[in-house]
């Protein structure tokens, strides 16, 4: 899932790997010594989900050839999908007054500024409760269980189908959200969600190499012929070197890529088996896997590693005092053609009040409370007009470094997001993983 | 409930009722719900884990998985399952060698400083296992503390990635981490030991070496293996402190895994398949523990 907790470096506590569910989980130390008990409460949360797959089921969906898990064909940028809309799941009617809240935002972790919370509050006079999590999984066992009632959420683009499928989210009224017409073209109608029919952009970024300029100062991925092998032919970075796992792809997609593989949505056993190889040299390397790379890299207990671009603009924060923030390095390739994800806000059928969801999206895709997002939370909406240069404008950073993590148009369009994977390639990509974290040889 | 009954209803209200409903709700239960889960199918549209509450839906394909990844030769988690459980055997035989002087120093030859040296032991308890744990990431990166005491004191000429995932200070912050668990049932053995044995033993001749070998080492076997069990079951589920003090691949723990499972995968079903079959290899471990301290105290006993 793309557990992207720390999304707020800054207002999170940094442990890597740990995110802070984690934390509050094993805090008790020997009285869960035994991580089965995590498992545990994790999947409670999950257990009451059959409701909304035997009601999905029983529309019609079904899988097959070329179908992807809810029945829905798999979404890929060669192939988009046009959602299907049931009649037993409609868009609310346009016109409809606000309801009387209080809103109940649904989000990751430190993922939305509190002043636009406020913000909204004040517009609508209504109250806005926020409620986070740290794990995709854990937030799907909440909605689709009912244990909340939640008016707008932000899922991952790879679940969409089964959201859709078993009626989790509702289709939106665009009515309600004239400021859609702020999103940039190559977000607005997305491979994932045709005529965005169920979803509004939230957040786009780019996963690049990270690195400490200072430390590597003859690093210069740009000049090299394939980018991607520094991680392999680069000196001197044994035991000092990160990869990302937010998702099982996610170490697999730098490995696809140093190999010249970009067809993500079709990759074949071999190029995983391939990457994989590949990979197993950098674990055996001393590779690290976490969530977020910019804690390691600003300590210095890592010198490159694979990470957002959101880790590369708060990494500065996190620096010893006297080191210039130009020792925080990005590289992203200028064509574009790198894993960039982005996720979205929904509507959960459960939702009490749509009509102040439907109005929160609109009141989130406008530069200023997207300003406000960036300096707080490090990541970019897709909207016109927010360009590196309107960043440095407002001084919101080290200047060549806004340059490389500011998401392009280019970027957007170009970009490799992270597969929906049919069934055998989530297991090809999940065993990969496994055996990669666990240092098998 | 009858009167005859072997616990009485009156007993099994008061004084003892709320323990087992603590044990039935959260021990029972809970591993309960691991097994359901381990032996449930995802759900079809949303993937995730359901669990099997009865036995005729049990489906046993997430063992087979793990029980094939545990094959020695090419199984995903038996590299990592043998890694853990060579660490384990390293940290424990560590704490043995730390722990037991010192609980038998503070058990047999202090004196005045005896409450001084308890509450030391008992400090540790009082702060987080992770606190302290983090407290050495400090220490030990590249610029702390450790690492610039060595420079002045020119042990090493450049600073050591002692978190660059390296074995050793794995095995090591195991050892850190748990060896206050070890020491505290190994004290109250030693203290309880009936020290008429070890007179007999000198009166009959025997000097101090040969007293302890013989006398002292055998009667504190329950005491080391109670400690043993204290520390090496939870070493088998620990993954935070490999995760702090390493987290590179090559040296992650069985806990790690389980933890990558539940985390990172739509597979979650196999992390609980895995935590499942780790606690039924460790129950397996716990009864041979039983067994044997029940045969040494008849043997004492005798």
């Amino acid at each position: 899932m793309s557990a992207r907790s720390g999304g707020n470096p800054g207002h999170t506590l940094p442990t890597d790997a740990l995110t802070r569910r984690n934390l509050l989980l094993r805090a008790g130390g020997g009285a869960l010594a035994l991580s089965g008990a995590a498992s545990i409460l994790a999947a409670c949360g999950g257990g009451g989900s059959s409701d909304g797959g035997s009601s999905a089921t029983s529309s019609g969906a079904s899988g097959g050839q070329g179908k992807g898990i809810g029945g829905i064909p798999i979404a890929s940028k060669q192939h988009p999908v046009k959602l299907p809309i049931y009649d037993a799941n409609q868009a609310i009617k346009s016109g409809l007054d606000p309801e009387a809240g209080p809103l109940t935002v649904f989000d990751w972790g430190d993922y939305v500024s509190p002043e636009v919370l406020k913000s909204f509050e004040k517009k609508y006079g209504v109250e806005a409760k926020l409620t986070t999590y740290a794990d995709f999984q854990e937030s799907l066992g909440k909605i689709s269980s009912g244990a909340i009632k939640a008016d707008v959420w932000v899922p991952v683009v790879e679940r969409i189908p089964q959201l859709v499928a078993a009626k989790l989210i509702q289709p939106l009224n665009h009515d309600y959200v004239p400021n859609f017409a702020n999103v940039i073209p190559a977000m607005a109608n997305p491979y994932y969600d045709q005529g965005s029919q169920y979803t509004m952009p939230n957040y786009i970024w780019t996963t690049g190499i990270l690195w400490r300029g200072d430390l590597l100062p003859d690093l210069d991925p740009q000049s090299e012929s394939n980018p991607w092998d520094v991680f392999w032919t680069t000196q001197g970075i044994k035991g000092k070197l990160g990869l990302q796992n937010a998702e099982a792809f996610d170490p697999l997609s730098l490995g696809l890529l140093r190999n010249g593989v970009t067809d993500f949505p079709n990759t074949t056993k071999a190029q995983v088996d391939e990457a994989t190889a590949k990979l197993k040299e950098l674990t055996a390397n001393g590779a690290k896997f976490q969530y977020t790379g910019f804690q390691p890299i600003a300590n210095g207990t890592q010198v490159i590693a694979q990470a957002w671009n959101g880790d590369a603009f708060v990494a500065p924060g996190y620096l010893k005092k006297g080191t210039p923030a130009s020792a925080i390095r990005y590289w992203f390739p200028d064509d574009g053609v790198g894993a960039v994800n982005s996720d979205f806000w929904s509507i959960p059928k459960t939702a009490k009040n749509p009509v102040l969801g439907h109005l929160f999206i609109n009141h989130l895709l406008q530069e200023q409370t997207a300003i406000e997002n960036f300096k707080v939370v490090g990541y970019q909406q897709p909207l016109k007009g927010l360009t590196a240069e309107r960043f440095k404008e407002l001084e919101l950073g080290d200047p060549d470094l806004l340059d490389a993590v500011v998401v392009t148009e280019t970027d957007a369009d170009k970009g490799l997001p992270n597969p929906t994977p049919s069934k055998d390639q989530l297991t090809w990509y999940e065993d990969a993983f496994a055996s990669l974290t666990s240092g098998a040889s | 409930m009858s009167r005859r009954s072997f616990y009485p209803l009156p007993y099994l209200l008061t004084t003892s009722g709320p323990g087992l409903a603590w044990i039935a709700l959260f021990v029972v239960l809970g591993v309960y719900s691991l097994f359901a889960i381990s032996l449930g199918t995802p759900d079809p549209i949303l993937l995730t884990p359901t669990p099997a509450w009865s036995p005729l839906d049990w489906s046993f394909a997430n063992f087979r998985d793990v029980i094939s990844g545990l094959n020695p030769s090419g199984g995903i988690f038996w590299e990592v399952f043998r890694r853990s459980f060579v660490y384990i055997v390293l940290a424990a035989a560590g704490c043995v060698l730390i722990g037991y002087p010192v609980a038998y120093y503070v058990a047999m030859y202090a004196k005045r400083s005896k409450a001084l040296l308890l509450v030391l032991l008992i400090l540790p308890f009082l702060v987080s296992y992770m606190l302290r744990m983090l407290a050495w990431v400090g220490l030990l990166s590249p610029d702390g503390y450790v690492n610039e005491a060595l420079s002045r004191l020119h042990l090493v000429s450049q600073p050591q990635d002692w978190l660059g995932g390296r074995p050793s200070t794995v095995v090591l912050a195991l050892i850190y981490g748990w060896v206050p668990y070890f020491i505290l049932p190994l004290y109250a053995a030693l203290e309880r030991l009936d020290r008429r044995y070890l007179e007999a033993s000198a009166d009959l001749g025997a000097g101090r070496v040969r007293t302890f070998i013989f006398t002292t080492l055998p009667l504190s076997v329950p005491g080391i293996l109670a400690g043993l069990v204290l520390i090496a079951l939870p070493m088998f589920g620990d993954y935070y402190t490999n995760q702090l003090v390493s987290g590179a691949a090559t040296t992650s723990m069985i806990g790690n895994t389980i933890n990558t499972y539940i985390a990172s995968t739509q597979q979650r079903a196999i992390g609980a398949a895995l935590a499942s079959t780790l606690l039924i290899f460790l129950i397996a471990v716990l009864a041979y523990y039983v067994r044997t301290t029940a045969r040494a105290a008849r043997a004492v006993v005798r």
